[in-house]
């Protein structure tokens, strides 16, 4: 396995055995909230896992070695848009498994996981490239106030869908609703888009790469 | 002769310095010098060169090749030592060798491990445990491991004690001894490397000062210590760095070659002695005429 | 008076350590006549200065002239050229001039040189002494 994808996976795959041992089970075996909720932290755990990774990163040593730019963006992206779908594909697995217990709230749960995976893979990618245009120095700071502020927002979700009465549900909320009434159309388009997005952050991200000392 | 590297017109800019226009020529199966003081931009041709910082304007071109098209092919072939290498700091000197390896077509282990054998330097520790000398020749070891034609080293010696740094100076000549393969060094003159190098380069402020081969700069450039009124006017109105003292004058000329014979007669009658100039000499005079 | 200015340069590539090439030059000049008896030379500060060496590399040579017999140092007053018997001067150079004499001999009949050739030799330098070296 290429070396720097091998460094890089285990931060991932880490990352992603707690958000399924530690919250993925209770969309196993919590309530209908629990699908409201969980989809929220997945991007924190993402830009964790960005951040993780590029923590002890050395592009200057890299820059010795006969590797091009392209090819080290290229295993990131990669990287990042793996690990995206196999939260997604777990995620939308349990919801489809616990459809017929009538606890998860169908095609809008499915359209609401999607769109936080898509939001987080963009945001993931965002990040990725920064790290490449800013360094370190500016980029992992930028992740840790925005994990805080993600983690802060999910939590203030949780305890008001608790305790107002009256709070409003993301995943059955209009725009989602609309989605999801033509479930395959809306999910293709968005996946579509997202990686079309995502192709577009990677051909930056190969510019960036090249002309930036930032990273070094 | 080949030309091994290639480089023209090459200007980059940062904030407080710039490298303006370099070009130069190094021909395969020599050693090239690259000498100047601080800040003339030694470190930052040497990784515009290697293809670690990106360049402004001009062209780079290594054994005939573009960065452009054949990056990974070109960096197989190039052993490169930074100033201040950089590596996974948290990781074991094994652990890097065991990482890099797989991306050079001809790496050789037991060539690595032996030269961390004579340079000292224990596989297992982490790097950053090792000192900053200790790093350099990880550095070293890694770049002569791939059977690599070209050396590009940036100030090797320093943080090296004098041992090490002869045991260097040897290890050059024998890399080049062959003939096929080059090795490319900037550094202070004084640290030594001005011995071992046939091509002379000196860098001053991001421009070429000088390019010439060391032999010939060194016949050039002679010391002349003359007494008052001895030589003739034309020739001491040509020295530089003249500097007049109540038993002696002495001053310093490039053409030599060019005087040696209005000079014979003061020789001969043992009104002027002459002396060899140093590098360091040669650059420092090209510095103040710039 | 002197007729012709004190000309001393020390050189770092010259196998002979500093102090011994300033007693040498110094002795030098005594023989041509560029110092004559009871001349006063340089002070030990002064000379060291000029010829950035250290002031313990002139003070030993000074010391060795006068051992020798080349120089006197009256103390407050400095150091002055003695008065020193001219056969012992050329007694010198002839020595000096001997081991390059040999030296030339040697090397010459490695490479068939002949006594007759450098006799030659020496005659037409005689004639034309600081001529150019071009010819033969």
């Amino acid at each position: 396995m290429d070396p720097i994808l091998r460094r890089s996976l285990i931060w991932y795959l880490l990352h992603l055995m707690t958000y399924s041992g530690i919250l993925g089970r209770y969309l196993i075996v919590g309530s209908w909230q629990a699908f409201e909720i969980i989809p929220l932290f997945m991007p924190v755990w993402l830009i964790s896992s960005v951040v993780w990774s590029e923590r002890e990163e050395s592009y200057a040593f890299l820059r010795v070695l006969p590797i091009t730019d392209r090819s080290i963006v290229r295993t990131k992206f990669m990287l990042i848009l793996s690990i995206t779908v196999v939260y997604w594909l777990l995620m939308e697995g349990v919801t489809l498994a616990r459809q017929g217990s009538g606890v998860a709230g169908g095609p809008s749960t499915l359209t609401f996981i999607t769109l936080a995976c898509v939001y987080a893979l963009l945001l993931g990618a965002c990040f990725q490239v920064g790290y490449w245009r800013f360094g370190a120095s500016v980029v992992t700071p930028a992740g840790v106030v925005y994990m805080g502020l993600n983690l802060a927002l999910a939590i203030i979700h949780t305890a008001s869908l608790r305790f107002e009465p009256d709070w409003p549900v993301l995943a059955q909320s209009a725009p989602i609703r609309w989605l999801s009434d033509s479930l395959w159309l809306s999910h293709l388009v968005l996946v579509a888009l997202a990686l079309l997005v995502f192709y577009g952050l990677m051909r930056i991200g190969f510019r960036i790469k090249t002309s930036s000392e930032a990273c070094l | 002769m080949e030309t091994i590297l290639e480089a023209r017109a090459l200007t980059k800019d940062y904030e407080d310095f710039s490298l303006r226009g370099i070009s130069l020529e190094v021909r395969r199966g020599s050693i090239a010098g690259i000498f100047g003081p601080n800040g003339a931009g030694k470190s930052t041709l040497i990784k515009v060169l290697t293809h670690q910082v990106p360049h402004r304007t001009g062209t780079v071109r290594v054994f005939g090749q573009s960065y452009e098209e054949h990056e990974p092919g070109i960096k197989n072939r190039i052993g490169y030592v930074p100033q201040e290498p950089a590596f996974y700091m948290d990781r074991s000197v094994r652990w890097t060798a065991r990482f890099a390896a797989p991306y050079f077509a001809n790496w050789d282990g037991s060539c690595f491990y032996k030269l961390l054998d004579d340079f000292k330097v224990n596989p297992l520790r982490q790097v950053k445990h090792l000192s900053g000398g200790q790093r350099k020749l990880l550095s070293l070891a890694l770049a002569l491991s791939h059977g690599a034609d070209l050396l590009v080293l940036d100030e090797p010696t320093a943080g090296l004690d004098i041992v090490y740094r002869r045991a260097l100076l040897d290890r050059l000549r024998a890399f080049v001894a062959d003939g096929d393969r080059t090795v490319i060094v900037a550094s202070h003159i004084t640290d030594g490397l001005d011995e071992i190098a046939e091509d002379v380069w000196f860098l001053n402020d991001g421009r070429i000062v000088t390019h010439e081969d060391k032999d010939e700069l060194l016949s050039r450039w002679k010391w002349i210590h003359f007494r008052e009124g001895a030589l003739p006017r034309a020739v001491e109105d040509r020295l530089k760095n003249v500097r007049r003292q109540p038993f002696g004058s002495s001053g310093l000329t490039d053409e030599f070659c060019e005087l040696r014979d209005e000079l014979a007669t003061a020789l001969a009658a043992g009104d002027a002695r002459l002396e060899n100039a140093s590098l360091e000499d040669i650059l420092l005079t090209q510095i103040k005429e710039e | 008076m002197q007729a012709k200015q004190l000309f001393i340069s020390l050189l770092p590539s010259n196998p002979d350590p500093m102090y011994k090439q300033a007693t040498d030059q110094i002795k030098d000049a005594i023989a041509t006549g560029d110092l004559g008896p009871g001349d006063r030379l340089p002070s030990v500060r002064e000379l060291s200065e000029a010829l950035k060496v250290s002031a313990i590399t002139i003070k030993r040579a000074y010391l060795d002239l006068e051992t020798e017999g080349y120089i006197l140092t009256r103390a407050g007053l400095g150091s002055f050229v003695a008065d020193v018997d001219r056969n012992i001067l050329r007694e010198r150079k002839l020595g000096e001039v001997r081991a390059e004499m040999r030296r030339i001999v040697r090397t010459g009949s490695k490479f068939g040189i002949t006594l007759d050739d450098i006799i030659r030799l020496t005659r037409q330098l005689e004639r034309e002494p600081y001529g150019d070296d071009s010819g033969s």
